[in-house]
């Protein structure tokens, strides 16, 4: 009992920690425990800061908004796209198809930073391309920090629908087909309510991953994008003030809502 | 049991249906079919059907026989239009079936686990074929209600598939199907999954409402006495070939070959040389030198060859060997073979007897119907015995 609770708490004990001082009435974010307080929460939902860091509010929610438009928008593209994937590899033969099995966790095991890295190369090669054949000026932003998300949010999608699939019955869409329904039909009739909780599941995954996400926003974003995170860690770069923390203790509990969430979906009914 | 009276509209429909098609005999006919399946990586094509021809007749009871891995199941998916073919033909109503998709053939198929669609209640399940056809959804639901009524589930409408037992699943899915009017039913070991006397049961209606209905039905099984006691005909399959297509009746009594009498109930076998043949009739030598006779209908074998003759337990007799004489004369079409008890089974209507042939040490078995008399001869292991059988209850048999 003793030993894997010893784990269990090296586990837990920096984000119990960083909760424990988002509540420590105590202007110094590291210090030790002064009393129980929610005035930080107020602090950043009214603008009042500290001499430490330059904080607002309002910079504060217009980082939400983006995060918000950045998440929703990658997790409805990659929920579309990854189960497109998904049903492609489990349904259909094709050449090539174990390798494209494989190459789906590609996006789960290669490191964040060599993901941004990539994305920062691929997207200054189509900036260079469009400015030299078509003359387009384009810079990164929103849009390029929504495909950079996209591009690893597919991969998780595919992952949670596919497994969906390959539990479902093949003989119900060949009922389907049997009765009198086309393919078209047989997807929405059958196919598409059945797999919905795995979608819904891999879609909640993929905004929690998205709303979290700041090393493939930092870089595909190249400062045009102001998400949470990106926001957070400018603030961070100044001082650590127990604002920060409170910040980060709402957004731990966001994602752990989220990820509860996708679990029950995943859970059969 | 029963289902009760069948609604007309149903019936009108079929009927209907069958006059538009007129020609043809046959409801399905597969001329030289076959299917293979793509190996792992390297290997061979599995063939799976091996060019068979089968004519199913408008409105027969058609079973398809073997054990798993005969292709049964791959025929039924072909006809139903879920596997291309590798080659050959199939007809549904004399008209062709190639390039034409599941949802545009006359056929639907009862499935082995019933493949219910489980996000939908059983009236949905029955609801959705009607759907997918330009029928209102007045004529729908009356047609949908009648078809749960026709299997007895009147009441089960509104739960969904996991609410309900096997057996009534099982309904829900025969009503699913026949609800379209199919030209042909096609199922798939549809009372695999369900306890023997639910089986015994289903069997009954399943096959008293294909005779009120006049629908063809395929129906796919391993279990040899399901095909003997339901269908019109039996279609033996093994590795992918039909080895013998007749009534219930010529597959037991008369089967051609060793597959198909060992398959389809207990058989004897007993190996020997053929060594005279004229008209019907065999002589074959067996291995300890005795002569024994047997039905040869087809020339199979020239007399030098090896043979196997092969009898029913039923159809032999066990007679004790009285004092140190041996068995009184016989009449000469009876043969007599002596041989020990080894053991006797009790198995309530009958007792399993198993004999071993004097020198050859050969084994017999034989039924005797348990008749409940007490002055019943009775036996005792290594009893010196004799079995015996007329002649024209064994045949020679292609191995």
């Amino acid at each position: 009992m003793a030993q894997p609770a010893g784990g269990l708490w090296l586990l837990w004990a920096p984000i119990l920690l960083l909760v424990a001082f988002s509540f420590n009435d105590s202007r110094r974010a590291t210090a030790e425990w002064r009393g129980f307080t929610t005035g930080w929460y107020e602090n950043i939902f009214s603008g009042v800061m500290g001499s430490e860091a330059s904080f607002s509010t309002e910079e504060m929610l217009a980082a939400v908004r983006q995060s918000m438009t950045v998440s929703l928008l990658a997790m409805g593209l990659s929920a579309v796209l990854g189960t497109l994937v998904a049903i492609t590899l489990v349904r259909h033969r094709f050449p090539g198809k174990s390798l494209l099995d494989g190459l789906l966790y590609l996006p789960v095991v290669i490191p964040d930073i060599a993901q941004g890295v990539s994305l920062l190369v691929f997207f200054s090669f189509i900036f260079n391309m469009l400015e030299s054949v078509l003359g387009l000026k384009w810079y990164p932003g929103l849009e390029t920090v929504i495909v950079g998300h996209v591009a690893f949010n597919i991969s998780f999608v595919a992952i949670v629908v596919r497994a969906r699939l390959a539990n479902m019955n093949p003989r119900l869409e060949e009922a389907a087909r049997d009765l009198g329904a086309n393919e078209w039909r047989t997807f929405w009739r059958v196919t598409y309510p059945l797999l919905l909780p795995g979608i819904v599941a891999g879609a909640l995954l993929a905004f929690t991953l998205s709303l979290d996400d700041f090393v493939v926003t930092f870089f595909a974003g190249g400062g045009n994008a102001t998400t949470l995170t990106i926001f957070v860690y400018g603030m961070v770069r100044q001082t650590v003030t127990p604002e920060i923390n409170a910040i980060s203790t709402l957004m731990i509990g966001v994602s752990m809502v989220l990820i509860l969430l996708s679990f029950a979906f995943q859970k059969d009914r | 049991m029963g289902f009760g009276e069948c609604p007309a509209p149903i019936v009108g429909m079929i009927i209907r249906r069958n006059a538009e098609i007129g020609m043809s005999p046959y409801d399905v006919e597969l001329i030289n079919v076959t299917k293979e399946f793509a190996g792992r990586r390297g290997e061979a094509p599995v063939r799976a059907v091996d060019h068979i021809s089968l004519q199913i007749r408008r409105g027969e009871f058609f079973a398809l026989l073997g054990p798993s891995g005969c292709g049964k199941t791959t025929t039924l998916r072909m006809i139903a239009g879920f596997e291309d073919l590798t080659s050959g033909q199939i007809l549904i109503g004399g008209r062709p079936m190639h390039n034409v998709p599941p949802f545009h053939r006359p056929v639907n198929t009862v499935f082995q686990d019933y493949a219910l669609f489980p996000h939908m209640s059983a009236l949905k399940n029955v609801l959705f074929g009607l759907e997918m056809e330009s029928v209102s959804r007045k004529e729908a639901m009356a047609r949908a209600l009648q078809a749960l009524e026709m299997v007895r589930l009147p009441t089960a409408a509104n739960r969904k598939p996991k609410e309900l037992s096997g057996g009534q699943q099982q309904r829900v899915a025969l009503a699913r199907a026949l609800v379209k009017n199919p030209t042909v039913l096609l199922l798939d070991e549809p009372l695999g999954a369900l306890d023997l006397k639910l089986r015994k049961a289903m069997q009954y209606e399943l096959k008293e409402m294909q005779t009120r209905l006049g629908i063809t039905f395929v129906y796919v099984t391993h279990d040899q006495e399901e095909a003997l006691t339901m269908a019109d005909r039996i279609a033996v399959m093994e590795g992918g070939r039909v080895l013998q297509i007749g009534s219930p009746e010529e597959i037991y009594e008369e089967p051609q070959t060793r597959f198909v009498a060992d398959f389809i109930g207990e058989t004897n076998f007993l190996t020997g040389t053929l060594r005279a043949h004229q008209a019907d009739r065999a002589q074959v030598e067996l291995a300890d030198g005795q002569m024994v006779g047997a039905l040869m209908p087809e020339p199979l074998a020239q007399p030098g060859d090896k043979v196997t003759v092969a009898v029913r337990p039923e159809k032999v007799t066990l007679h004790p060997v009285e004092g140190h004489g041996q068995a009184e004369a016989t009449d000469p079409a009876t043969v007599v073979l002596p041989g020990r008890l080894h053991h006797s089974v009790y198995i309530g209507t009958d007792m399993r007897h198993v004999v071993h042939l004097g020198e050859t040490g050969a084994e017999i078995v034989v039924r005797a119907q348990n008749l409940g008399h007490r002055s019943e001869q009775r036996f005792h292991a290594g009893q010196a015995v004799t079995v015996r059988w007329a002649e024209d209850q064994a045949r020679i048999l292609r191995d």
